[in-house]
């Protein structure tokens, strides 16, 4: 019976990418990629993964749906009307097609032929997990035995959001004010809503060690919180100067380092832990790393989102 | 049919979707939107791989999904930031060698 609703869900999911590269129109394109996100938040928990569903829910469908509306909105400002007829190339592309087609098959074919029963590193993590008195196997294995992936997917946001800065047009990003939409729903909506996403955010760390959460979670509900508060008009406060907004992207970096270094210090090797404060160390991670994931969301966002038609200053 | 099997070739789909996406549609947005659809074959392929295991899934790949899609929104708001900065300085919306005036 469960086998009906995954296929079901798997062809909405086909249907909707689908969906998603029509040409008829960018706005489309967006709007589809965004339930794309959320169905798939759909077919991780299917697979057992909540983590990866909390994640894709806020990040995969959040984020990247605002950042690319408003990409979307930036790419008509000085060509309004749909997309001019000479690059909407409708039918079917024979090349690119027959490039997928193979692509497809060849996937298709390493897929099929694994075979049907491997416990991979289940058993493995779960037992480590338990040694290391982290619940969650998944954060068990971002923070502690995958300790490097993590740490050098942090200096990617940070490099990332660097880039993005270099990038943006306005000269400063501080103070300004995005696009107004603040009207008296969307403000006082803002206003309620803004301390339960912080509550989430501080939620998600801290039962991220034996339950569903942690720092990317709980980083992309501060990123939506902070992105949500952009939106709404209100310009960032002016205890948030430039060292304040450079030190909360880095912060979660320089603590990841500085705890990855400790158990040199300790005669370990760098990322071994040592067992007594293992949880101390990993919790006191999370927390800073999700100040940094969080501001770096906000800050991609912002620091690349079309102005206001007030030019965007406050 | 093993319900891991669906979402492995649902993510084999998925892939082939977004590489006809990258190669077919001019449009610099769709071109992100692709390869963001890329990544979710991807994603899709390795978690339900991971769901081979007896008992519960693997967290492994789970986790390698979780660092991947903070990855993929750091590249997709680079992309736009680049296509934007693009957009600005040319006016055009494709790599396409048109003559710049036709879209401004």
């Amino acid at each position: 019976m469960m086998l009906v609703f995954d296929i079901m869900l798997m062809a909405v999911i086909v249907w909707i990418a689908l969906g998603s590269l029509s040409p008829r129109g960018v706005y489309k394109s967006v709007v589809m990629f965004v339930v794309f996100g959320l169905f798939m938040a759909l077919g991780w928990v299917r697979l057992g993964a909540p983590d990866v569903a909390l994640a894709e829910a806020a990040i995969g469908a959040g984020v990247t749906g605002v950042i690319l509306l408003d990409a979307a909105g930036h790419l008509r400002q000085r060509t309004p009307g749909p997309i001019p007829e000479r690059h909407v190339r409708r039918g079917v592309a024979p090349l690119p097609l027959l490039a997928s087609v193979i692509v497809f098959f060849v996937l298709a074919l390493l897929v099929v032929n694994l075979p049907a029963e491997a416990d991979g590193l289940a058993p493995l993590m779960t037992a480590g997990a338990e040694d290391s008195g982290i619940k969650n196997v998944v954060t068990a294995v971002l923070l502690d035995f995958r300790g490097y992936d993590t740490l050098l997917e942090i200096a990617v946001l940070m490099l990332a959001t660097v880039a993005v800065f270099s990038l943006r047009d306005a000269p400063d990003i501080l103070g300004r004010r995005l696009a107004g939409f603040a009207g008296p729903l969307l403000g006082s909506f803002t206003r309620i809503v803004t301390p339960f996403m912080l509550l989430i955010a501080g939620h998600l760390v801290w039962i991220g060690s034996s339950e569903p959460g942690g720092a990317f979670q709980a980083g992309a509900v501060l990123g939506a919180a902070g992105i949500l508060l952009a939106l709404s008009g209100f310009a960032s406060p002016r205890w948030a100067g430039r060292r304040v907004v450079r030190l909360s992207l880095t912060v979660g970096l320089l603590v990841f380092i500085a705890i990855a270094l400790y158990p040199l210090f300790l005669g370990g090797t760098l990322l071994q832990y040592p067992d007594e404060t293992r949880k101390t160390l990993i919790l006191a991670m999370e927390t800073w790393l999700t100040l940094s994931i969080g501001a770096s969301l906000v800050s991609l966002f912002i620091a690349s989102a079309s102005p206001g038609p007030d030019g965007g200053i406050a | 049919m093993n319900h891991y099997l669906v979402y492995g070739l649902g993510g084999a789909l998925i892939f082939s979707i977004g590489v006809y996406g990258m190669l077919a549609r001019p449009h610099l947005l769709h071109k992100v939107v692709a390869a963001n659809l890329m990544g979710s074959g991807v994603f899709l392929i390795l978690i339900g791989l991971g769901n081979r295991a007896q008992g519960r899934p693997d967290p492994v790949p789970q986790a390698m999904v979780l660092t991947g899609i903070v990855v993929t929104v750091a590249l997709t708001a680079l992309g736009l930031a680049i296509v934007k900065r693009y957009y600005t300085v040319t006016g055009l919306t494709t790599l396409d060698d048109d003559p710049p005036e036709a879209d401004a």
